[in-house]
C-alpha cells in the first residue's frame, strides 16, 4: 500500500502554492489597474449647466437669513454677481447686519474658507464704516484661524508646507478694508507699512492705491511707509478680464527692466529631455 | 485540507487590510459647481480613465460612489470638471487653453509627459499632494492626500484642487524634457514660505505661448519663455478668476483669485510683477 510522502525537508512549500496564488492576483490586478494605452482620447461634450427645476430664489441680507444669504450667495453664477449686490444695498446702513456679519466673521475654527470670502466681499460691498474695527480685529488675529492639524501633522517637520491660508483671508479683509474707505483707508496703509506678513501687506498696498484711483499722492503715501525692499511692488498692473493686453504686457516688461534683479535664471537641465519646439506668439 | 486551509489564510489576509479614509463631507462650493453637470456617468468614466484614478488605492475612497462629493474620488472629478469646461479660452487674455490644461493635468502619454497614475493617498500631514518622478521599472505618479479632501480644511477647495493637479502634472513635463523636478527650499528671496516650495517665475505675455503649446519652451536667454510648476498653478488660478465660464460659481472665481494672488506673492523666489483681478468685492 503506497502512503504519501509529505515533504519534511521543506515545510514552508506547503504555504508557497497559494502565496503564489495571492502574489499572481495581486500582479494582474495591478496591470488591470493600469490605463489602457489608448489614444489620448478627448473628454466627454458638455452642452452647458444642466437647469435647475427650482433655481434658487435671491436671499434678502437680514440678521436672521445670513446664513441662507450666504449659502446663496455662494452659488451664484459669476457672470450674475449683481444680483447678490441688489440684495445688500438695502442692509448697507444696517448696523445690526453688519455686527451679526461681524461675529461671524471673528467665530474660529473657520471651517469654509470659501464661506468666508464671501462674507468678506458682503462687508465689503456694504460700506459701513461699523465694520472697519472688527476687519482691523480679522487682519490682525495671530491666533489659529483653522481646525487643528492631525497630531501626525503638527509634528511633521516644517520640511513639508502648506499655503498659509490665514495670510489669504487676512489679505482679503485687507482689500476689504480699503473698499470700505473712510477711516479705512489709513488702516489699510498701516496694515501696507506693518503687518507681518508679505502677502496681507501686498495686498494692502494693492487695494490702498485701487480705492485711491491709482494716484501719484497714493504712491507717494506708500513710499513713505512701506518697507524698502517692497516699495517695487506699488503700482503692479492688475491682469483683468477687460484689460488692454498690450498694455499689461508693457507694464510688467517694464517692471522687470526696472528691476533686472527679479529677473530668473536660465532653468537647470538634470539630461538630456525632448524639444518639442520654442513657442509662437498668438496673432492678435 | 491543505487547499481549504490555504484559501482561509488567504482571506484573511485580504479582510485584515486597513480601509483609508479622509474626514469625509463637502461644502456649498462644490456641490455649486456639481450642480452644473449633475452626475455626469460619462464624465466620471472619461476621468477615471483619463486621470488614471484606477489604483486601487480609490477603492475606499469612493470609486465606486462616483457622484458623491463628500468623498476623494468624486472631488477629483469635479476639479477635473473645472480644469477641462470651466474657461471661456478667451484667445487674446487667457493665459492658456483648456486643451493645455487639461493635456497637462491628464495622465496618459502625450506631448506634456509621459504616463503616470494617480493614488489617493491617506496621509495626515499637512502636503496637500506630491509627484514621483523618474521611478525605477515603474509608472510615474502622483499621489493626492487627504488636506485636498478633508471637509474643513482649508485645501478643500475646488478650484485650489484643480490647481493642485495642474502643479502636479507639470512635475511629470519635467521629467520628460529633461528639467529639475524639486523644488527650491524657503524661505529665499522673495518666497517666504519654510520647505521645497519655492520655484521661479518666468514672465511671458499673454500671447507668447500661442494655444496648444504650453508643453513648450525656450531657453535662450535673450527670450526666455518657460514655466515652473507652482507657475502653471496661479496662471490657472488666474485664468479661472477672470476668465471663466459665466456658470461658474463666484465662490470658485474667488477662491482662485485669492490663492492665486497669495502664491503669487509667497511662493516665488523672484519678485512677480503683477496681479489678479481687481481689490473689489464683486
Amino acid at each position: 500500500m503506497r502512503t504519501k510522502r509529505r515533504s519534511t525537508h521543506f515545510p514552508f512549500l506547503r504555504f508557497a502554492c497559494p502565496i503564489a496564488i495571492l502574489a499572481a492576483s495581486a500582479f494582474l490586478a495591478s496591470c488591470a489597474s493600469l490605463p489602457p494605452r489608448s489614444a489620448d482620447d478627448a473628454p466627454p461634450r458638455f452642452a452647458g449647466p444642466i437647469p435647475q427645476p427650482k433655481p434658487p430664489k435671491p436671499v434678502s441680507l437680514t440678521v436672521q437669513t445670513i446664513d441662507a444669504f450666504l449659502g446663496w450667495a455662494q452659488t451664484v453664477p459669476v457672470s450674475q454677481t449683481h444680483v447678490i449686490t441688489q440684495q445688500i444695498v438695502p442692509a448697507a446702513g444696517n448696523d445690526q447686519i453688519v455686527d451679526a456679519l461681524a461675529e461671524q466673521l471673528l467665530k474660529f475654527p473657520v471651517t469654509d474658507i470659501s464661506r468666508h470670502l464671501i462674507l468678506l466681499s458682503t462687508l465689503g460691498e456694504m460700506r459701513n464704516a461699523r465694520a472697519i474695527q472688527p476687519l482691523i480685529r480679522f487682519i490682525s488675529y495671530t491666533g489659529p484661524m483653522f481646525p487643528p492639524l492631525p497630531e501626525a501633522a503638527q509634528k511633521e517637520s516644517t520640511f513639508i508646507s502648506v499655503l498659509d491660508y490665514r495670510a489669504v483671508l487676512q489679505a482679503r479683509a485687507a482689500e476689504m478694508l480699503a473698499y470700505i474707505g473712510g477711516l479705512g483707508l489709513p488702516a489699510t496703509l498701516d496694515i501696507a507699512s506693518k503687518h507681518p506678513t508679505r502677502e496681507v501687506r501686498i495686498a494692502a498696498i494693492d487695494a490702498y492705491l485701487f480705492n485711491n484711483s491709482d494716484s501719484e499722492d497714493a504712491k507717494a503715501a506708500l513710499r513713505s511707509v512701506v518697507p524698502p525692499s517692497e516699495r517695487a511692488l506699488i503700482g503692479l498692473p492688475r491682469r483683468t478680464k477687460n484689460r488692454d493686453q498690450k498694455a499689461f504686457d508693457e507694464r510688467v516688461r517694464a517692471f522687470y527692466e526696472q528691476h533686472p534683479e527679479e529677473i530668473p535664471p536660465v532653468p537647470d537641465f538634470k539630461h538630456t529631455g525632448q524639444l518639442r519646439g520654442v513657442p509662437t506668439p498668438r496673432e492678435h | 485540507m491543505i487547499l481549504v486551509r490555504s484559501i482561509l489564510i488567504s482571506g484573511l489576509l485580504l479582510v485584515a487590510l486597513p480601509a483609508a479614509a479622509c474626514i469625509d463631507g463637502t461644502n456649498t462650493q462644490e456641490t455649486a459647481l456639481q450642480a452644473q453637470y449633475g452626475c455626469w456617468r460619462d464624465l466620471y468614466l472619461w476621468v477615471w480613465q483619463a486621470y488614471a484614478l484606477t489604483d486601487d488605492s480609490w477603492n475606499p475612497a469612493g470609486i465606486s460612489d462616483a457622484c458623491n462629493v463628500a468623498l476623494p474620488f468624486a472631488k477629483v472629478v469635479n476639479s477635473a470638471f473645472l480644469i477641462n469646461y470651466g474657461l471661456t479660452d478667451n484667445y487674446i487674455p487667457q493665459w492658456h487653453s483648456t486643451e493645455d490644461y487639461s493635456s497637462s493635468s491628464r495622465a496618459a502619454d502625450n506631448r506634456f509627459h509621459g504616463p503616470f497614475y494617480q493614488r489617493f493617498i491617506l496621509y495626515n500631514g499637512r502636503s496637500e499632494a506630491d509627484s514621483e518622478t523618474g521611478r525605477f521599472a515603474a509608472r510615474d505618479r502622483t499621489n493626492l492626500h487627504c488636506p485636498l479632501f478633508d471637509v474643513g480644511n482649508p485645501s478643500n477647495d475646488v478650484a485650489n484642487r484643480a490647481s493642485v493637479m495642474v502643479h502636479e502634472s507639470w512635475h511629470h513635463w519635467q521629467q520628460k524634457h529633461g528639467f529639475n523636478t524639486s523644488h527650491m527650499s524657503g524661505p529665499i528671496g522673495s518666497c517666504t514660505v519654510s520647505g521645497p516650495a519655492c520655484d521661479w517665475y518666468y514672465f511671458h505675455g499673454s500671447g507668447a505661448f500661442d494655444f496648444g503649446q504650453l508643453d513648450r519652451y525656450d531657453i535662450n536667454p535673450q527670450h526666455l519663455l518657460f514655466h515652473s510648476p507652482y507657475q502653471v498653478a496661479v496662471e490657472f488660478d488666474a485664468d479661472v478668476a477672470e476668465e471663466a465660464q459665466p456658470w461658474v460659481p463666484v465662490s470658485v472665481t474667488q477662491q482662485a483669485r485669492a490663492i492665486g494672488n497669495s502664491r503669487l506673492s509667497s511662493q516665488f523666489r523672484n519678485a512677480v510683477g503683477y496681479r489678479i483681478g481687481n481689490p473689489r468685492p464683486f
